[in-house]
Order: C-alpha cells, then sequence, then structure tokens
C-alpha cells in the first residue's frame, strides 16, 4: 500500500515537473517593444514602405556626402580646395592634413555604408514583397535605386576604388573587395539606367524633394563625363535642358528659393511646430557671419578676386562683414538665418546640367555650343559674353572659373571640377600643404585593420 | 493576458511545490522508510529518567533569543525572552550555541534540578560559526566550498561616502572598483576577477539587495554622459548605513547557483536588520569636506607667452592672425589665473543626518531608518546631489515559532543638479592667461566675443531625480524540523528622471543668439520588476553525517519604459523649464521593453563529520533575450572541501584552528546583452523627412547566437593559527570564458558597427589571491587587528577560432591580453628636424596602422588592501592603505599642439625641441597651421608613450572614533569620529590622478568628515 502511494507520488512529481518545465518556454515569452516592427511587416503596407524610405532621405539629408553645412561636402570641400578660409586655421580639411585615423575621413566612409545598407536592406525587403503591386512598388524601387548610385558617385570621387556593396549579408560584406575605379563608375551607371526605368518625370510633390526622372539622368550625365563617354554625357544633359519643367531663374535672387524653377531636387526643411516657419538650411546657418568667430568661414582672397565687376552673383550670393575697417566676405547664396519661410537645401539644380553639357561639348570639339551654355550663365549673371576659343584646354580653365563662381560653396563642386578635368594641381599655387596625396581620401583605418581585404591604403597615407 | 500567464504560473508552481513538500513529510512520518529516516534506527530511544529541563539564556546585555540548545540529537532555539525547555537524562551533554557566542556545553547531572540557566559571552574571533550569506542559502565559513568574500557593517558604516561600492575599494581579494568620477552620484567599473568580456557593459557582476536582483543597465541615462561619465549606480539608493554585509560570490561553486548571470560575480547586499526586542533610538549626523585628490603643475603665463611666441616664430607667421587673441593685443597677455582652482578647486560639503528606531515585541521586531544626504561639488556651484532615504524592517517569528517572515521596504528619492559638463578638461586646458570670468560688473565675461567664458556652461545644467522603491520579503516556514519552505518574494520600482536645459546664454554673445537657439532635453526611464522564488530546504543529519539539499525556481519579470524629448526655440528663456512652450518639438525616444527570466535550481551538500564536505550546485535557466532555439541553458559546480585540522593526526595540535583545502569547478553564463537583439525589426526614429516619421532597421540580424558559458575553476587554502589570531587563505582561480556575447565588429562595409553575436574565443582570467587577517593584540584594553589581501589577476586570449581570418586579426595576439593596445613606436624626436619620429615596421615609408606594432597592456599587474584597526578601551583607529600596480593611459592621451591658444600645457611639455634644445621629448611648438606636425600629433597620441605606470598608493580611508558609555544618562552612548579618505597618495603617474576610467573627468576626492551617533 505504501508502496502504491509512493509509485503515485512520484509519478505526480515527475508529472508536474515535466510540465512545468514546458511551460518555461510561455514563462519568458515577451512582446515586441512598441517602437519596433517585424521587418517583414513593414514591406505589407505602402505607409511602412514610406516611413523606411523617409528615413533614407532623412540620413542622406544629414549625411556628410550631402550635408549642406559644416561637415558637409559643401563645406568641407571649400575649406579643402581654395574657396573658403577658416578664422581657426587649426582646420584638417583647411591645411590638407587628412589622415586615416581621422574622426571626418571615417565619417564620411561611415555613414555612406551605413545608409547605403538601408537602401540595400529597402530594396531587398520591397522586391520580397509579395502584398504591394509592381506598379505601387515601381518608384520607390527606382528612387532607392537613384540613391544607391548617388551615394557611390561621391564616395567614389573621393575614395577612388570601393566596394560596391548591394546586399545586406554581413559576412560576405565584412569581407568585402574593393572595386576598380571604373568598374565602379559601370556599376553606377547600371543601377542609374535601372532605375529610370522606374522614375517618371513626375514629382512624387509638389515641392520637388524627392529625386525624378530628371535627377537620374543629371546624374547619369555626370557619370557618364566621369567615363569620359562624352556623348551619351552630352545626350542625357541635352535630355534634363529640354525638359519643359526646368528654367532657368531669370531673377538671381530666386535661385535659392523653395520655388525656384531651376532645381532639381532639394531636401526638405522640417517645419517648426504649430508654424509656417522652416528650420533656417544648414547653409545658412553655417556659412552668415553676424560677429567673427573661431567657426566662421570666410570667402577666400582668391575667389572673392576672381569676380568681374558688376557681376550680379559677386552682389547677391556673397555678403560682407566688418570689423576693425577690415571686410569679412561669405557665402550668401541661401539668407535666412531665422525666419525660414521660403528656402530649401538644393541638391541639383538645372544650372548643373548647362556645365555638364558644355563640358560634354568642349571635349567633343564642339567649342562653339559649349560656349554658348556658358554665355548662358553668364548672362544671368549680367556680364558680358564669351567670344569664340579654339584651345580646349583653354576652354576648360575658363569653364572651371566659371563654374567656381556660380557653385562655390555646393556639393564640392570645386574639388569634383578640377578632379575630373585634371586640374587639381592647380591648387598647390594657392594652398601651400596641397600635393599629389590629396586627390584621394585615405580609406579609415578602422575600416583596414578589420578588412584586411580593402588593402592597400591609398597613396601617401 | 500576462497576468493569466503569471496565475497559471503561479499555480504551476504551487503545485510543484506542495509536491516536493508533501513527499519527505510523508517518508519521515513513516517510520519504516529506509532513507530519511536513517535516523530513527541510531536514535536513542531509552526513554527512562527524563528530565525537563528549562531556564533563561543571557548575555552581558540581557536575555539572548535564538540561542541552539541541544541534547545529542535533539535540539531547541530559545524564544524571545531567552527561554528555553528541553528533555534530558543524567549525564547527557547540554549544548548552547549562537553566532557571535562562545559555546558552552554542560554534562547534566542530577544535582542541578529543572532550572538551568546559562550566560554565554561574546566571542567577535570565532570564525566557526561565522555564517556567510550565498544567496539562496547560508552556509558556515567554516564549512563553505565556494569563494566568497565578505565585509561587514563595521568597515562601511560612517564613511563619508555616498556609494557602498566606493567603501569597498581595497577591501577585497580579486575585486578592483574604480570611480568613473569624482561627482557624486555617478557610477562605478567593477570587475570581479578580471574583465570577463570585451565589451564594455559585459563585466557587470549581478547586483541583489535582500534577494531581489536589482536592474542596472536601465539606469544610464540618455543625457548624464557630459558629467557623470553616463554610467549612474543603481546602488546610490542605498544608504551605506543600512547595509549589514556585503558578500561578493566569485567562483563556480558560489556563483552557479545563479546560473546564466553568475558568469561576472554575484554582489550580495544584505540590509540591516530588525532584531533587538528593546527600544532604541540611534541619531547621527556627519559633515565632510572634499577637494580635488590632486592637481597638475601646468604652465604659467610667462612660460605659456614664451611657447606661443615661439609657435609663431616657427611657422614664420609675423602678421598675427585675428584670433590669436593674446597675441594681437585683444587680451592682456600677462593675466595668470589657476585655472584648475577656478574651475575644480571648490570645496565640496556633504552633510548626512540619520535617524533610526528600532524595537519590538517577543515575536515581532522592527527597524526604520531614515537618512538625509547632501554633498556639494568641487565645481564652482553650490549645487549637488541629494539623497533621502527610508528603509524599514519588520521580522515576525509566528506559528509556534516556525514562521519567520522578514519584510523590508527601502525607498530612496535622489536628486542630482549638476553642471551638464565636466569642468576638469577646461580647468586643464584654458590658457593661464585668458580673460577674467567676471566683469566688474558681476556679468560674465565674454571679452568682446572672443574668449569662451567656461562659467557660461555654468548655466546649462543637468538635473535627475531618480525615485527608487524595493519591497522584499521572505517567508521561511518549517514544515518538519527537516523541511523548511522559503519563498522570497520581491518588487521594485524606480522612476528616473533627467533633463538637460540649455539656454542660448551658455554661446557667445558674438554669435548674436537668442532664446530661439535655447534647448531644454527630457528624458525618463521607468522601470518595474518582480520576482518570485519558491525555495524548499531539507536538511537531515544523522550520526556524522549531514545532507542538505535545496530545490527552488525563480520567475522573474522586467518592464522598462523610456522616453525623451528635446524642445529648442523659445520665445523666452524664462519658459524653458517647460517643452511645451518650445516651438520646435522632437521626440527622440519612446521605447518600452520587456525581460522575463525563469529558472529552477537546486543545491545538494553532503558533509561528513565537518570534514568532508561535497557541494552540487546546478541550474536551468531561460531568457526573453535569446532566439527561440537557444532561450534556455544549463549551468552547474562541483564544490569538495577537506577539512583536515579535523583529522585525527592534526586534530590536537593546540595552534592549528582549521586547515582546510577546498576546489571547485562549474559553469556559469551570461545574457547581458540587451533585449531583443535577435529580432528582424525596424525601429521607428525621431527624424521626419517631408514630414513622414522615418523607420529604420534595428540591427544586422543574427537569431542564432546562444549562451555565454564561463567556467571556473578555483583551488584555495584556508588556514587558522593561534587561537583564531592568525587567518589566512590562498586562492588560486582559472576561469574561461568562452562563447561570449559581444557585439562583434564588423567594418562598416556591412552597415554597422558589430553584430551582436557569439565571439568566438576562449579567454583566460586566472590569478592568484591572498589574504591575511590578524589579531596581533587581543587584550582588556587593546586590541589591534590587520587584515591584508593582495591579488595578482592574469588576462589572456587562450584560442580564437580563425583570428588571422576575422575583424580581429589587427587587434588581439593569440597568447597575450584581451587589454592590450597596438600603438606606433616612438622613437623620439629627431634632433634636426625637431619631428617626431616613428618606427615604420614595414618598411614602406609610410606610417599606416600597419607599423602599430608595440603592443602595451592597458591593466592591473596586482592590487590590494592593507587595512589595521586598533582600540584601546572605547578609542578606534582604523587606517585602510590601497595600492594598485596597473598601465593605463597617461596626459600625452590628450596632449595637443604645444603652441595652441586653446590649450595649457603641463611643465612636463615645456622640454620641447627648439635649436638650443635638440634632444628633448615632445616636438617643436607651432600655432597650428604647420601640417607636416598635424599628422604626426595623431600619430602621436596613438604611439606608446601615451600608456605608462599608473600605480599608486593611497591612504584611502582613515577613521578614528571615540565612545562614550554613558547608561545611566538617558543617553547609551556617544560615539564620535574623524574620517578621512584619499589624504595621502603616492604614485609616479604623468597626468591628473592614477585612478580613472576615462580621461578627463571629475578625479576622486580628498575628504574630511566629522560625527557623532547617539543611541538612546
Amino acid at each position: 500500500m505504501k508502496t502504491f502511494l509512493l509509485n503515485i507520488y512520484t509519478t505526480c512529481l515527475v508529472v508536474s515537473l515535466t510540465f512545468f518545465l514546458n511551460s518555461c518556454e510561455k514563462l519568458i515569452e515577451i512582446d515586441l517593444p512598441d517602437n519596433q516592427i517585424n521587418t517583414e511587416d513593414v514591406f505589407k503596407d505602402i505607409t511602412t514602405v514610406k516611413a523606411a524610405l523617409s528615413n533614407i532621405y532623412f540620413n542622406a539629408k544629414e549625411n556628410p556626402l550631402f550635408r549642406g553645412g559644416i561637415n558637409g561636402v559643401g563645406c568641407d570641400f571649400s575649406l579643402y580646395t581654395d574657396e573658403l578660409e577658416p578664422i581657426d586655421k587649426n582646420n584638417i580639411f583647411y591645411q590638407n592634413a587628412l589622415s586615416a585615423s581621422v574622426t571626418p575621413v571615417k565619417d564620411y566612409w561611415m555613414f555612406a555604408y551605413r545608409d547605403l545598407y538601408a537602401i540595400n536592406a529597402f530594396l531587398e525587403g520591397l522586391n520580397k514583397s509579395e502584398h504591394l503591386t509592381e506598379q505601387t512598388k515601381s518608384v520607390f524601387i527606382g528612387e532607392a535605386l537613384f540613391l544607391r548610385a548617388l551615394y557611390y558617385q561621391y564616395l567614389t570621387q573621393l575614395f577612388g576604388e570601393i566596394p560596391y556593396i548591394k546586399s545586406t549579408d554581413y559576412k560576405t560584406n565584412s569581407k568585402t573587395n574593393k572595386l576598380a575605379y571604373e568598374q565602379v563608375l559601370l556599376e553606377i551607371e547600371k543601377d542609374l539606367k535601372e532605375s529610370l526605368d522606374y522614375l517618371t518625370y513626375q514629382y512624387r510633390t509638389l515641392d520637388r524633394v524627392y529625386p525624378n526622372k530628371a535627377v537620374a539622368e543629371l546624374v547619369l550625365a555626370q557619370n557618364y563625363l566621369l567615363q569620359k563617354k562624352y556623348n551619351l554625357a552630352e545626350e542625357f544633359a541635352q535630355k534634363v535642358i529640354n525638359n519643359t519643367q526646368y528654367n532657368i531663374e531669370l531673377d538671381i535672387k530666386s535661385v535659392f528659393k523653395k520655388q525656384a524653377k531651376s532645381t532639381l531636387w532639394q531636401f526638405n526643411s522640417s517645419l517648426i511646430d504649430n508654424s509656417k516657419v522652416y528650420l533656417p538650411t544648414k547653409e545658412a546657418s553655417t556659412y552668415i557671419i553676424e560677429n567673427l568667430v573661431n567657426s566662421s568661414l570666410t570667402i577666400s582672397e582668391k575667389l572673392f578676386h576672381s569676380f568681374e565687376t558688376n557681376d550680379l552673383r559677386k552682389t547677391h550670393w556673397i555678403g560682407e562683414f566688418s570689423k576693425d575697417n577690415k571686410i569679412y566676405p561669405y557665402c550668401f547664396k541661401y539668407k535666412n538665418k531665422e525666419n525660414n519661410t521660403d528656402e530649401y537645401s538644393i541638391v541639383f539644380r538645372l544650372e548643373q546640367a548647362y556645365f555638364t553639357l558644355s563640358e560634354a561639348l568642349m571635349y567633343q570639339g564642339k567649342n562653339d555650343r559649349a560656349i554658348e551654355q556658358i554665355n548662358l550663365i553668364r548672362s544671368r549673371a549680367a556680364l558680358p559674353l564669351i567670344g569664340t576659343i579654339v584651345d580646349t584646354q583653354e576652354l576648360v580653365t575658363i569653364m572651371l572659373q566659371e563654374s567656381n563662381k556660380e557653385f562655390f560653396c555646393e556639393f564640392g563642386h570645386r574639388f569634383f571640377d578640377l578632379k575630373r578635368n585634371d586640374r587639381l594641381s592647380e591648387l598647390s599655387l594657392t594652398k601651400p600643404n596641397w600635393s599629389d596625396v590629396n586627390i584621394l581620401f585615405p580609406y579609415p583605418e578602422s575600416e583596414l585593420l578589420l578588412n584586411p581585404n580593402l588593402l592597400p591604403q591609398n597613396y601617401g597615407y | 493576458m500576462k497576468t493569466q500567464i503569471l496565475t497559471t504560473c503561479g499555480y504551476r508552481i504551487a503545485m510543484l511545490v506542495s509536491l516536493l513538500i508533501g513527499y519527505p513529510t510523508y517518508a519521515v512520518s513513516n517510520d519504516n522508510h529506509l532513507f530519511f529516516n536513517a535516523s530513527y534506527f541510531l536514535q536513542d530511544k531509552q526513554q527512562k529518567g527524563i528530565i525537563k529541563l528549562s531556564g533563561t539564556v543571557k548575555d552581558a546585555q540581557g536575555v539572548l533569543g535564538g540561542v541552539i540548545v541541544s541534547v545529542g540529537n535533539k535540539t531547541v532555539a530559545t524564544d524571545l525572552d531567552g527561554k528555553y525547555s528541553i528533555d534530558v537524562t543524567v549525564g547527557d551533554r547540554i549544548t548552547f550555541s549562537m553566532l557571535g557566542y562562545k559555546e558552552r556545553s554542560i554534562v547534566y547531572s542530577s544535582s542541578m534540578g529543572a532550572v538551568l540557566n546559562i550566560e554565554l559571552l561574546e566571542d567577535t574571533t570565532t570564525l566557526d560559526e561565522i555564517v556567510v550569506n550565498a544567496g539562496y542559502y547560508t552556509v558556515k565559513d567554516r564549512e563553505r566550498t565556494g569563494s566568497i568574500a565578505r565585509v561587514t557593517a563595521k568597515d562601511i558604516e560612517f564613511q563619508p561616502v555616498v556609494n557602498p561600492l566606493q567603501a569597498l575599494q581595497g577591501r577585497m581579494a580579486g575585486v578592483s572598483i574604480t570611480q568613473y568620477s569624482g561627482t557624486p552620484g555617478g557610477g562605478f567599473e567593477i570587475q570581479i576577477r578580471g574583465k570577463n568580456s570585451l565589451s564594455f557593459d559585459g563585466n557587470e557582476p549581478l547586483y541583489i539587495i535582500d534577494g531581489v536582483p536589482i536592474v542596472s543597465q536601465y539606469l544610464n541615462g540618455f543625457l548624464s554622459a557630459g558629467i557623470l561619465n553616463t554610467k549612474i549606480s543603481p546602488l546610490n539608493s542605498i544608504n551605506p548605513n543600512d547595509i549589514e554585509s556585503i558578500e561578493i560570490l566569485k567562483d563556480a561553486d558560489a556563483t552557479a547557483i545563479y546560473g546564466s548571470r553568475g558568469a561576472n560575480g554575484v554582489i550580495l547586499i544584505t540590509t540591516k536588520k530588525a532584531s533587538k526586542s528593546t527600544t532604541q533610538l540611534v541619531i547621527s549626523s556627519s559633515t565632510s569636506f572634499s577637494k580635488a585628490v590632486n592637481q597638475m603643475s601646468l604652465l604659467n603665463t610667462e612660460e605659456f607667452n614664451k611657447l606661443r611666441e615661439e609657435a609663431f616664430i616657427n611657422d614664420g607667421i609675423t602678421d598675427y592672425p585675428v584670433n590669436a587673441y593674446d597675441m594681437n593685443g585683444t587680451w592682456d597677455k600677462n593675466r595668470y589665473t589657476d585655472w584648475q582652482k577656478e574651475l575644480i578647486g571648490n570645496t565640496a560639503v556633504g552633510h548626512e543626518t540619520l535617524i533610526g528606531l528600532s524595537g519590538g515585541s517577543q515575536t515581532t521586531s522592527f527597524r526604520l531608518n531614515t537618512s538625509l544626504t547632501n554633498n556639494s561639488t568641487i565645481f564652482p556651484t553650490d549645487k549637488g546631489y541629494k539623497r533621502n532615504a527610508v528603509s524599514f524592517n519588520i521580522n515576525h517569528l509566528g506559528l509556534d515559532s516556525k514562521l519567520r517572515a522578514n519584510i523590508g521596504v527601502n525607498y530612496a528619492l535622489q536628486k542630482n543638479n549638476l553642471p551638464a559638463v565636466d569642468f576638469t578638461k577646461t580647468a586643464l586646458n584654458l590658457a593661464p592667461n585668458a580673460p577674467a570670468l567676471y566683469k566688474e560688473d558681476g556679468s560674465l565675461n565674454w571679452q568682446d566675443g572672443t574668449f569662451a567664458n567656461p562659467l557660461a556652461q555654468l548655466d546649462k545644467t543637468y538635473n535627475n531625480q531618480t525615485k527608487s522603491l524595493s519591497l522584499n520579503a521572505n517567508f521561511d516556514y518549517n514544515l518538519t524540523s527537516e523541511v523548511s519552505l522559503k519563498v522570497n518574494l520581491g518588487l521594485t520600482s524606480s522612476e528616473f528622471d533627467e533633463n538637460v536645459l540649455s539656454p542660448h546664454t551658455i554661446f557667445n554673445p558674438g554669435l548674436g543668439f537668442t532664446s530661439e537657439r535655447s534647448r531644454s532635453e527630457k528624458g525618463f526611464v521607468n522601470s518595474q520588476s518582480y520576482i518570485i522564488e519558491p525555495q524548499l530546504n531539507w536538511q537531515k543529519k544523522w550520526n556524522k553525517h549531514s545532507l542538505i539539499m535545496l530545490i527552488g525556481s525563480t520567475f522573474e519579470n522586467q518592464q522598462n519604459n523610456s522616453f525623451k524629448i528635446t524642445g529648442s526655440n523659445f520665445s523666452s528663456n524664462a519658459l524653458i523649464k517647460n517643452i511645451e512652450a518650445a516651438k520646435v518639438k522632437t521626440i527622440d525616444n519612446l521605447t518600452n521593453s520587456q525581460y522575463k527570466y525563469a529558472a529552477v535550481f537546486t543545491r545538494i551538500n553532503y558533509n561528513f563529520d565537518s570534514k568532508y564536505i561535497v557541494n552540487l550546485t546546478g541550474r536551468r535557466d531561460g531568457s526573453s533575450r535569446f532566439g527561440y532555439n537557444n532561450k534556455f541553458g544549463n549551468f552547474g559546480a562541483f564544490g569538495v572541501a577537506w577539512v583536515f585540522s579535523e583529522e585525527n593526526y592534526l586534530r590536537h595540535l593546540p595552534w592549528l584552528n582549521l586547515a582546510k583545502i577546498r576546489s571547485s569547478y562549474g559553469i556559469t553564463g551570461s545574457d547581458n546583452i540587451g533585449d531583443y537583439q535577435y529580432l528582424d525589426t525596424y525601429t521607428v526614429n525621431k527624424g521626419k523627412y517631408d514630414e513622414i516619421t522615418g523607420l529604420y532597421p534595428s540591427r544586422l540580424l543574427n537569431a542564432d547566437f546562444g549562451w555565454e558559458k564561463t567556467t571556473k575553476f578555483e583551488l584555495a587554502l584556508d588556514l587558522t593559527f593561534l587561537h583564531n589570531k592568525i587567518n589566512a587563505s590562498l586562492q588560486y582561480y582559472n576561469n574561461k570564458s568562452s562563447n561570449q556575447l559581444v557585439g562583434y565588429s564588423l567594418p562598416w562595409t556591412t552597415g554597422f558597427a558589430s553584430i551582436t553575436s557569439n565571439f568566438p574565443a576562449t579567454v583566460v582570467n586566472n590569478g592568484w589571491e591572498f589574504t591575511l587577517n590578524t589579531n596581533n593584540i587581543d587584550s582588556k584594553d587593546w586590541n589591534w587587528q590587520t587584515n591584508f589581501n593582495i591579488s595578482f589577476p592574469k588576462n589572456k586570449l587562450k584560442r580564437f577560432k580563425d583570428l588571422e581570418d576575422s575583424t580581429y586579426k589587427n587587434k588581439y595576439v593569440l597568447g597575450k591580453s584581451i587589454n592590450i593596445v597596438k600603438l606606433y613606436h616612438l622613437e623620439g624626436v629627431n634632433p634636426q628636424s625637431g619631428l617626431y619620429e616613428f618606427t615604420d615596421y614595414n618598411q614602406d615609408g609610410h606610417l599606416t596602422a600597419d607599423d602599430k606594432q608595440i603592443t602595451k597592456e592597458i591593466g592591473i599587474t596586482f592590487h590590494g588592501g592593507l587595512q589595521n584597526t586598533i582600540t584601546y578601551k572605547n578609542l578606534s583607529l582604523d587606517f585602510l592603505f590601497h595600492f594598485v600596480k596597473q598601465q593605463n593611459y597617461n596626459y600625452d592621451a590628450l596632449y595637443k599642439y604645444i603652441g595652441d591658444l586653446q590649450t595649457n600645457l603641463p611643465i612636463q611639455m615645456l622640454d620641447r625641441w627648439s635649436k638650443d634644445n635638440i634632444h628633448a621629448k615632445y616636438t617643436y611648438a607651432s600655432s597650428g597651421t604647420d601640417s607636416s606636425l598635424m599628422n604626426l600629433y595623431n600619430r602621436y597620441i596613438e604611439s606608446d608613450r601615451t600608456i605608462s605606470d599608473a600605480s599608486f598608493i593611497r591612504l584611502k580611508n582613515v577613521s578614528v572614533s571615540y565612545n562614550f558609555n554613558l547608561p545611566n544618562k538617558g543617553i547609551d552612548s556617544v560615539k564620535i569620529y574623524i574620517q578621512g579618505q584619499n589624504l595621502w597618495t603616492h604614485t609616479n603617474y604623468y597626468g591628473l590622478d592614477p585612478e580613472f576610467v576615462l580621461l578627463g573627468f571629475s578625479p576622486p576626492l580628498k575628504t574630511y568628515a566629522f560625527g557623532a551617533q547617539i543611541t538612546f
């Protein structure tokens, strides 16, 4: 009897123990936090797809490659070349003293690949999704492909050979190899052409804050310039110019306004809550000098004096701060340091298409038509027109000067122009520390340490 | 839904427990069951001449409850009045024993009658009866198999510290504690037996206060980085004076019962409990004065000016630039200010008041303690840290003394009002001839916008407030004399909110900012947790055998909510505290998270004749932090001890009291990786584009990471000689961590810096620890005790799968410590050019990362403490030296240009290169326009010169106290004391202070405190 009881007891104990342990699974089940959504679910619904893409634009706007103000490509490369002079001369861009371990170099690399991961993940998620129609997906795929190409086009001009990452697999991406510069350009071309199939000329919103097909065409034209395929560059630049959505703003004061007809793509500024006022653009906050402090950036004497008399751009796009009988000129393209009601940060404007076209033409020996494009810009600045020039190199020099006056402090134009036309060595005239080493950025040291496949380091670093 | 799970779960636990309880009860109540009733066969059932003996047990102060009275196999305990009664026969040996008292044995003879009153003498030295808290169980120190270090109230109370961890520095072997910052209310880096984990947070031990684990990782706020180095210790919420003892569990035997959370050691904190039935009122108060422990010798104005002039000459600049304010006449270049005195030279004042009341009846007693603590800082502000804490504790003995209940509540309200940034860096960097802080009219001086006045930063304030409540209840019910049921329940709730206010006045007025630039940030972190731990104990003694078994389970649930909002652009600074008034508002973070944890654990302890002891512990854990295939893990340990002094051949040596060899081996783990890491999700971002809120990919996905495991081995020898006058312990440990959970470093080409993953490496931490406690003098009036401890930790990367092919190829070296840093080797300054020269190891003509071939280890070679306590009658002197032999970063790691206006320098840097000083230690001065120097500076701060000896010996604590006994004045006693902290330091360290975690934060403080305690 007792043994029987004991057996029952033991059985009960064993049963309940197993029961208890099995239910432990349930015991430690938890809910998803409110601010996270399963990846699969993100691509089921158009609203969350838009949100995922919105974050990519948000990051692009803050990314050093596209940021309008301080610590962005426009500002850093104006210092790196000969457009800006900082009050505090102890600036590694100004001194052309980059090294592989400094933060800004790492930032250019790291944030680009961070954003590229998000773009690749977005493309993977969207392509996999069976809940959205191909038609709905189209424009988003097009924008993502365009953005990927755009990032790489900047990256490769900075670093030269780079890995062209198109997947999200960390195992392969952590051991990735670099692709030759020409290969990278071809990959970019491929992505851009593909994006043209998905994009339309129609903007998603009225204020042109998302890129459309015309923007992709312009970037493709620039890609062809880099590849020296000038006829194709001409073709695509011409397409942009021919597009009736865009006109050169004849009033020079309207060029950097939100409603400008010359704008192809601009970054949206955030609205200040409960008002119609936007936060100031980064350009306005960075460049406008109201008092001389260490962080003030002035227009270099060389650039300041390169303007011809009566150049409207000098009158309207350069401001002057004076102290102790000395004049400190500054970049004044964006005016609203406060109370911003009408300025966004413009990434691409029609003038770039004219310069791209002009460059493509001159390298094909079509000098007259090339001059035509430049003159169009000159006339808007109320300058006399240029006559015939036969020598291509001479024409290139003039084009570079005109480009400098038009695009100073914008998105590193000066650096990329000089580089594309093999004229960077000119900088050594005004920049004592300039050397061939400065043509490329160093790869961040930490990246080389983590992935030796990225070796060798760029020349000189 | 959740409550339902809990209810069913609770129900199941109850069922299981009741079965477990029922089983042995059933067995015991049946005479013939063979195992559990072995004692029945062995028991002498003689029934003749039984006498019911009763009496009272007292000590010098009064009656003693809880004294164990034993006769043969029978034991009873005295009640709260000290009364007992037990059956005896003539010739029986009656033993009276109690922790902290000398045991007394009496052979009963018929002449004694039926009443036997006994007085026990206090015994402060008996090791035998020191009972150590091991968490789920307690163990006699003499019989323990594990490695447990212990510090009691005696060493902690009255110390002028905010956080109890601070009071432990230098007192325990194998435990290294470093303060993140000297600012009160901050945190500590604590390493128990070295660094197991590579991740920053991965070395945190498990903290358990009165049985309730506390949530440590959530107290890291959003905004405290600038002033408190981010980490805020969760132990700030306990007043050190409320602590009875702190036990640190180190080896596998002690920690395996905590399974997956024991890998980094366990810190058990036991608060003071109600014990006395007489009413006692204790009031104490103290005041302390503190200063930064050290100052650096920096350049004076003359030296600084000389360097500046030299810098411009070297750069070939004669036309001084607009921002060379000292040279171009904007500033008075001959001013001198000792900025260390101005900015970090304030005397921090602290006050503490404690009021405690305890009392009770025979069965119920209570203890209430309240404390008010205030501490200011060394910065030029009178604000600081405040803590109001209440702890309440009730003890109840009921149901024929079978039920013991202990219920405790701790509540603390902490407020910290600080400047948002630490001024230490500024104090070291600011030029000695920088302008005055104030204008003559008392307003801040910006020197026409040329001087970034550091005091403007005082307007930027950091405030936090923590409300922490912890409730714990322990019920212990003796079902039979052998079986007891324990339930431990805990509930914690903490509300942490903080804000940083940055009015536009912190900016140079030259920038023309208005309150539109003012910002206000606010963060909240709320966390709640509860824990339920039923536990069943069974113990049996027969002849020389003793067997203890324990089985229990844990269920824990933690919930966190956090929220951060930023407001900017205010119409007036008067509104800055109210974020609603901001024109731009951003929600930076709005998160909730959940963590659940369930486990069953067991312990089996067998003891033969107090000579051979075997201890087995085991635990099966489930944690919500792992993916579906890896939620559960098993942990366990095996410990043995051989008390060879109990062997017959040693037993009668009068000078040897205890000789014990113990050893243990086992596996513990860690799940310290944060929640939800295995999920593939997108997270909501604060940023909007085109007014659409963003979603970003949360992380690189690795759903398959599993438990981290650390195997620990220990071998130790414990000896006690000469009537317990000398206690020595020598311990060797060898811990191997493998499969560590880390953020595995990845190149950015993967889109992320790391992925949560198991680290394919084995890291070995081994070392020796030695402790020696001696009772040098023990006479009626004089008493002198010495405690010494020293530890030699060693760290080694033993194995790394495919190291050459991994992203860690350039970081680690097999066979070396994981704390190594690879650096450039600085050969010196070239006597001709004055430039730094580094070794070009790969001889490619360039200095690249490949040339970082010199390895230096950052870490401790040995550390320890020497404490002496001398008492003469009622006067007591106690002092503790703390010593550390280590290497760490020195001031050169913060080094900037020689000759820059922004940077003052240590006097060592006067040894710079010039034509007259070609064999210099440092390069030549430059105003920052020499680009060849720029690159070399960057390499210099990554060279082997930046790491050097940071060893020190420090008089950590001194205390002198005097106790007046005034029993007839209505006051029991008055104790007055003086305490000193960090009064003296010996070091060759080059920098502000060798005791730091990250450079640039406020150093430890030198403190003098005075106080008195009155007991009624």
